[in-house]
């Protein structure tokens, strides 16, 4: 029996996330999918469960365009958390954005795992989450 | 002392003939006729030192009258006489005395010329009444007797040893004094030659040509090298006008006038030439400089005129004076502000490019900017700049620059690149600096609106990335959304869930079109920076703008509150101030706070030449110090509310920014935000 695999989506895309979600169950591993429509919301969530590593994800997909605290905000703010967060977790920035500028920014920063542009097909969400 | 007295038995003392006029070496006439020649004394005026002689001769011998006279083939001259009538001034047919008598004793004494054979009967010794005659010779250093210095008495009488020396003695003297004579005259004959033999060097060497002419100009004397000049010999040109020969006929008057003008000066003064033109025998003109100096000999006027031939330093001058030309051409024609200062910064040239005004730049040379400043009623200031900078020119001995912001007298700044360079010696000694100055208004001008456009590009830029963003998320992202959907409907076999699919993909077609058609607008008004600016009032603009909200205004129950009695109108597109209206009173209506009732304040401003809208609200407010850097960025929204999707504030940004405006905001979470729009340059009057 597979460990049951603990995902962050942070999008405000409420549809996005309902596709997400059915995508991540059709491919039949064990999980369990928490979203947050902003940064915000998940910093704070992450600073609160900071200690808990039973309530940490092992992978967060991070959407760039979002109000109140867009993705580049969020990962600012993140990398002060991150050292002290107790569970570690492979964070992919998870965007529409085809603009090589956004990709070599992400891609310059040491806790993004990878940059995917949207859509993602359900043969490479299982690839990333057997990793 | 022995001495002899003669008498008239005794042998011949005293022989007066034609044919034997001189005792002295028989023969020698010719030398004696060429010594008196040569003492030039001979029918000369009478002399004191002589009359002297005589005077003391007739003294010692106590007699009435002495001469001293010389003898030549036919007479017997008085040089000097004393006690004698004015006409008795020689004795014609000559005097003569026995060699040998005079010799042995020197003095040869008739006491009664009546007892004399020869004397007796003599018409001038008895005319005179001579009774008594002494006579002592006058022997040259070649032992020649030239003449005699005798004395009478007009009665027989004796002379005393004593009397006959001291004759004798003054005899002595006169010859004495003749051989002075001789040695002066000598001398004054070679000095004369000396002169003579000068001129004649200076007149045939010259390297002037020497003409002398008469009062009338006719040539008299002409040197080798006016020979050469004007290619006439000497004999040639004599008895020629010079003025008609060799000056060309339109230059002959100012000849005779500098002629007539040489006499008003002192003699001899030929500093001042005049320059004309000459003409030689072949006809050929040249260029020459006459010096006339008048001479008056013997009562005639001469003229004295030396020529030379200026041709070359005519040329030379000319050529000095084309240089000249050339150079002050360029320095005067050159759009450049030229100066040279001395090494106090005094000005040693200034062209007229630096000062355009003749008589300041003539004022300026030997002066300083401070003297200049103070003549022109002017500031210091520029002065004192210019003075720093000649010194660290002058101590670093380096080129210095430096920008000079300056005004015209009509007020208009210009800026001028300025350069002292100083220039030393080879000593390392500074003599001057050059100072240029060169107007770069338009250069400057040039920069700054590529700075600006520079400015507006890295905006235009950013705009452009945020437009690629925009695309990137506001259009993929629905199309992204709408592939899944559809993947999924064609995967489900469960009718129902098929249903729920399908009634997803209408939200995100209609949010795909009208993210189409704001974009579109976007461009446009991007497009449309030449809208057309009118005289429009605020209130008829924004009842226009509120019709279109009508429905979110009444359901909202919004107040709006409207304060344009200070500036009703401005000078806009009405198109924007429009869209101004119509995107902030929605994002006020959008972002009304649930808990208060919405209040809308609009109000008007004028500040200076701009004019400031401002637009306050009481609703939710943003908190500026997260989201103050980002705030009017394209798509960018602040609320989890379903119509934000941030392109309002991106288009009217965009629109106040194309006509120079600015737009920014105040707020405070759940306080409210207000906007503020300035209109640049808004006329003052007619509104």
């Amino acid at each position: 029996m597979q460990p049951v695999k603990n995902i962050f989506l942070i999008d405000d895309d409420k549809l996005f996330v309902f596709l997400i979600r059915k995508t991540i169950s059709l491919t039949g591993i064990p999980t369990n999918v928490e979203d947050f429509s902003d940064g915000m919301s998940a910093l704070e969530y992450f600073k609160n469960n900071a200690g808990q590593p039973e309530l940490l994800p092992d992978i967060v997909f991070l959407d760039l365009r979002m109000p109140i605290m867009d993705g580049w905000e969020f990962l600012d703010a993140y990398a002060d958390i991150e050292p002290k967060l107790t569970r570690k977790n492979k964070l992919y920035v998870f965007s529409s954005s085809i603009s090589p500028h956004d990709i070599e920014r992400a891609k310059g920063i040491g806790l993004v795992t990878d940059f995917i542009v949207k859509p993602i097909l359900k043969e490479q969400f299982a690839e990333i989450l057997q990793s | 002392m022995k001495y002899y007295v003669f008498h008239r038995h005794e042998s011949l003392l005293i022989i007066i003939s034609p044919s034997m006029n001189n005792i002295s070496n028989s023969g020698n006439d010719a030398e004696v006729v060429a010594t008196l020649y040569q003492l030039q004394i001979l029918d000369t005026a009478r002399e004191e030192e002589f009359d002297n002689i005589a005077i003391l001769a007739a003294q010692i011998c106590e007699t009435d009258s002495a001469v001293i006279g010389f003898t030549d083939s036919k007479r017997f001259w008085f040089k000097a006489r004393v006690g004698l009538r004015e006409t008795f001034t020689e004795i014609p047919g000559g005097l003569a005395f026995c060699r040998n008598a005079v010799e042995e004793t020197g003095i040869a004494i008739v006491e009664d010329t009546l007892e004399n054979e020869i004397l007796c009967d003599n018409p001038h010794i008895l005319r005179e009444g001579i009774r008594f005659i002494a006579s002592v010779p006058l022997i040259d250093n070649q032992k020649l007797t030239i003449g005699y210095l005798c004395v009478f008495a007009p009665t027989p009488r004796k002379l005393s040893e004593q009397q006959a020396n001291g004759l004798k003695m003054l005899a002595m003297q006169v010859t004495s004094l003749l051989m002075l004579r001789i040695e002066l005259l000598k001398n004054s004959v070679d000095n004369y030659k000396e002169v003579e033999a000068q001129m004649k060097t200076i007149f045939l060497n010259s390297i002037d040509a020497v003409v002398v002419t008469d009062k009338e100009g006719l040539v008299l004397q002409w040197n080798p090298k006016a020979e050469e000049m004007f290619g006439w010999e000497e004999k040639e040109i004599a008895g020629k006008y010079f003025h008609k020969t060799c000056i060309p006929e339109r230059y002959s008057d100012s000849y005779l006038k500098a002629l007539k003008k040489s006499n008003n000066n002192n003699i001899g003064d030929a500093n001042k030439s005049v320059e004309i033109k000459a003409v030689d025998r072949q006809t050929n003109e040249f260029d020459v400089a006459i010096g006339i100096s008048p001479a008056i000999i013997r009562s005639r006027t001469y003229y004295i005129c030396f020529i030379s031939d200026i041709t070359d330093r005519k040329r030379a001058t000319e050529e000095l004076d084309k240089q000249k030309e050339f150079y002050e051409n360029i320095l005067n024609n050159i759009p450049t502000d030229i100066a040279v200062f001395d090494s106090n910064h005094k000005y040693l040239f200034v062209n007229p490019s630096a000062i355009r005004n003749v008589e300041l730049r003539k004022y300026i040379i030997g002066k300083d900017d401070f003297e200049y400043a103070i003549y022109r009623n002017r500031d210091t200031a520029g002065a004192e700049l210019r003075r720093a900078k000649f010194l660290e020119a002058k101590e670093t001995a380096k080129e210095i620059r430096w920008e000079d912001n300056l005004k015209s007298p009509e007020g208009i700044p210009f800026t001028h690149l300025r350069r002292m360079f100083p220039v030393h010696d080879k000593n390392g000694e500074l003599t001057m600096v050059i100072g240029y100055g060169i107007d770069i208004t338009e250069r400057k001008e040039m920069e700054e609106k590529q700075s600006i456009l520079l400015k507006k590009l890295s905006i235009q830029n950013t705009q452009l990335v945020d437009f690629c963003n925009i695309v990137s998320h506001n259009l993929r992202a629905p199309m992204v959304n709408m592939l899944l959907l559809v993947d999924f409907i064609n995967e489900s076999n469960d009718v129902e869930e098929q249903k729920l699919l399908v009634s997803e993909i209408k939200p995100v077609l209609d949010n795909l079109n009208t993210t189409f058609s704001e974009l579109v607008e976007s461009i446009q008004v991007k497009e449309d920076v030449e809208a057309k600016i009118e005289q429009i009032s605020f209130v008829d603009c924004l009842n226009r703008a509120m019709e279109g909200l009508k429905t979110e205004i009444s359901s909202s129950g919004a107040v709006i509150e409207v304060s344009f009695d200070k500036v009703p109108a401005i000078m806009y597109p009405s198109k924007y101030l429009y869209s101004i209206f119509q995107n902030l009173i929605s994002n006020a209506l959008k972002y009304r706070s649930p808990d208060r009732i919405s209040h809308i304040k609009l109000k008007t401003i004028r500040k200076n030449k701009s004019v400031i809208l401002s637009v306050s609200d009481n609703g939710l407010g943003i908190d500026l110090t997260k989201h103050g850097e980002s705030f009017f960025k394209i798509g960018k929204t602040f609320h989890h509310h379903p119509h934000a999707k941030g392109f309002g504030l991106f288009m009217i940004k965009t629109h106040i920014e194309a006509l120079n405006g600015k737009i920014w905001v105040e707020s405070a979470p759940d306080k409210g935000a207000t906007f503020f729009i300035e209109f640049t340059n808004q006329p003052l009057c007619n509104l």
